[in-house]
């Protein structure tokens, strides 16, 4: 594989992450615009913790998770008693609000006679742990991929599950799903702060993936692209969000058939997908169907 | 003892008094009708007793326990299931996993771990929905989608849900509803049977031949306010029931 | 005691050097092709120039770094050592992180932050600058 192909499929494997995590919350009813602020609070955990602390990377990764998933979880407090477009632009306006955050952070150590940390807009530079531990970029793409199958495996256990049967009650009928005795609000703070954590982890690894980081690259084009992959690639499974990425990463930019105009054509795709097919291309008809056919 | 007590039960929608000082009494293991026009007031005092909405005033007590207290989400537990007189499925899930997730009473959760039952497997619970599905016949149609379902098999998986969760009374809100007599004779049987397995049954209807035939004891609601209540026979023969139905001075 | 401090000094003032901090800058001017750069890559470590690097040249947007990136390309060694040459094909004016990619004596990565325009690429320093509009 030369490099090209290695850093596409890397970047598929990262932003799939996130793509994830939109679908997780939107299995769950919740249309989030948010995750790119839990992406980018993995990404500067994990930073700082390899890059000022010499913290290895999957222990870095864990923490990313595990400040992604406080920090969704504060935010799922007060946003999930929203409803629908309510808590859409309030998920936004909390991603933009960490995004700001990162740009007031000034947090530099002195390593090797160089300052490292967060320096508010000048982003983050020398998140080396890769190039330090000589791990080829194969090696990270086996990573990313590794971990992304562990992700998708434990999707498709959960969605075999009471749990994810649950998840799908609160996405279509959350009123009902109430009268079957389901404890709506903690739930969905459950899957809210799943899916910050996901995104964080995500996060973490792009982080490393980059070696440098700034607060633009957590904006809302990170967020609107994470939840337009799960709706074109579809709500039916796990491999749906997949799909999305693949679409638009491997089959879009990689071909660079489009060249500067694919930004045009995406859009325009995700615009007739939702009006033909709203809940994305492997919707739930369509796996209910291949897995019958696969039985 | 009443299983169910509504005392001065009030819900009112801006102006609107849906239900209005409403006095309700059901006994263990009677069959109880709750009949009257459109809009007066049955299907809201369904939507009270499983929480749908908090009481404007007065009080709901079922088993000792008062309802209004406690949220909605822990309704169930108590005992209290219902099916819907718009059908309320989960498309997306399967007739089989539709069933599943209702099993939420107490029992089963002490049957099960809480990682067992959020996490394992379906293999535990196989019997018991098996003979939901007889009970409903709808065991050829376990792995279709609920979406998928004709009318009448939603009809049945709802009354087979309320089932799954074990209660000690189900609220039938107009089951009967766009079916034709087979099927009609067909829901008779299945509410008859429930009762026979120790259940309580509030039956909100409008089919008079379903609701005559079936029931024990009938209240007849109007303007949200009860203007009768008795033996189907003493209901039939109500001047007050009568005007309320066919209007004027019949 | 004097040897310990002269071992101090030594050390503190080959620091740098120890470091051997990894530094890239670039000069690009736009050909006649739209947004296709000529760019000359001058790449140095602890100060002095760093030649024989096999260098790759990539180009991130900074809002959308995952799924908006140009095709890396290889730089071929300039006349001077430490330089390499390069030709950019961007898809639009404006901002983007330049990825060099350096293998050979080193194994490393550095992100410059360039603006290109109309006649070439300055680097940005978004500290001297208003915050973003």
């Amino acid at each position: 594989m030369d490099d090209y192909t290695v850093s596409v499929l890397t970047n598929i494997g990262l932003i799939s992450f996130i793509a994830l995590s939109a679908y997780l919350l939107i299995i769950a009813g919740e249309m989030s615009f948010g995750q790119q602020g839990f992406f980018g609070v993995g990404a500067y955990t994990a930073g700082v913790a390899t890059a000022m602390y010499g913290v290895p990377l999957p222990i870095a990764a864990v923490m990313a998770m595990g400040a992604g998933a406080a920090a969704a979880f504060l935010v799922g407090l007060p946003t999930l008693r929203l409803r629908g477009l309510y808590f859409a632009m309030a998920t936004l306006a909390a991603a933009e609000m960490l995004r700001i955050v990162f740009e007031l952070i000034h947090f530099q150590r002195e390593i090797d006679g160089e300052p490292i940390g967060p320096d508010g807009t000048q982003g983050f530079r020398g998140i080396r742990w890769v190039f330090e531990n000589g791990v080829e970029p194969e090696g990270f793409l086996a990573m990313v991929w590794g971990l992304l199958f562990a992700v998708v495996a434990l999707f498709l256990f959960m969605e075999r599950s009471k749990l994810g049967a649950t998840l799908r009650m609160l996405g279509e009928d959350p009123e009902l799903a109430r009268m079957l005795g389901v404890h709506v609000e903690r739930f969905k703070l459950g899957v809210a702060a799943a899916a910050g954590a996901l995104a964080a982890l995500g996060g973490a690894l792009y982080a490393h993936h980059n070696t440098y980081i700034e607060p633009r690259n957590f904006d809302i084009m990170l967020g609107v692209h994470s939840l337009a992959y799960a709706l074109i690639g579809g709500l039916g499974t796990a491999f749906g969000p997949l799909l999305g990425v693949l679409i638009d990463i491997g089959a879009l930019e990689g071909s660079r058939v489009f060249h500067g105009y694919r930004m045009i054509v995406f859009g325009g795709l995700v615009a007739v997908l939702l009006i033909f097919r709203p809940r994305g291309l492997l919707d739930e008809r369509v796996v209910h169907w291949l897995k019958r056919r696969l039985a | 003892m009443a299983l169910l007590e509504l005392k001065n039960v009030s819900r009112h929608f801006g102006g609107v008094r849906a239900v209005d000082g409403l006095d309700l009494a059901i006994e263990p293991g009677q069959i109880f009708g709750l009949i009257g026009p459109n809009g007066s007031g049955k299907s809201t005092t369904v939507n009270l007793i499983s929480g749908l909405f908090p009481l404007t005033a007065g009080s709901i007590v079922f088993q000792n326990e008062d309802l209004a207290k406690l949220p909605t989400h822990l309704r169930l537990q108590t005992g209290i299931a219902r099916t819907f007189q718009n059908i309320r499925l989960f498309g997306q899930l399967t007739v089989w996993q539709n069933l599943w997730v209702a099993q939420n009473s107490p029992a089963d959760r002490a049957k099960r771990g809480f990682f067992a039952r959020w996490l394992g497997g379906q293999s535990g619970v196989r019997e018991e929905i098996s003979q939901l599905l007889e009970f409903s016949g709808l065991a050829h149609k376990q792995d279709e989608l609920a979406a998928n379902l004709a009318f009448g098999e939603q009809r049945r998986l709802e009354l087979a849900r309320a089932l799954a969760t074990r209660p000690t009374l189900i609220m039938l809100d107009e089951p009967a509803a766009g079916m034709n007599t087979e099927e009609i004779g067909q829901l008779r049987e299945r509410i008859l049977k429930i009762r026979t397995q120790g259940t309580t049954v509030l039956l909100v209807e409008h089919v008079m031949e379903l609701v005559m035939g079936v029931t024990d004891r009938i209240a007849v609601l109007n303007f949200g306010q009860k203007i009768a209540e008795g033996t189907p026979a003493e209901i039939q023969a109500d001047v007050a029931v009568r005007k309320a139905y066919l209007g004027g001075d019949a | 005691m004097a040897k310990a401090a002269l071992g101090l000094i030594l050390f503190f003032t080959a620091l740098p050097l120890l470091a051997q901090k990894v530094e890239g800058e670039l000069a690009c001017r736009l050909t006649k092709t739209d947004f296709i750069y000529d760019c000359m890559i001058r790449i140095s470590r602890g100060g002095l120039p760093l030649p024989g690097a096999a260098v790759t040249v990539g180009a991130d947007m900074p809002s959308m770094p995952m799924a908006h990136n140009v095709k890396p390309v290889k730089a071929t060694p300039g006349k001077t050592p430490g330089e390499y040459a390069a030709k950019l094909d961007l898809e639009m004016l404006g901002e983007w992180a330049v990825k060099l990619r350096l293998r050979g004596p080193v194994n490393d990565q550095l992100i410059l932050l360039y603006e290109f325009d109309e006649k070439g690429a300055q680097p940005v320093r978004r500290g001297d600058r208003l915050p973003r509009k």
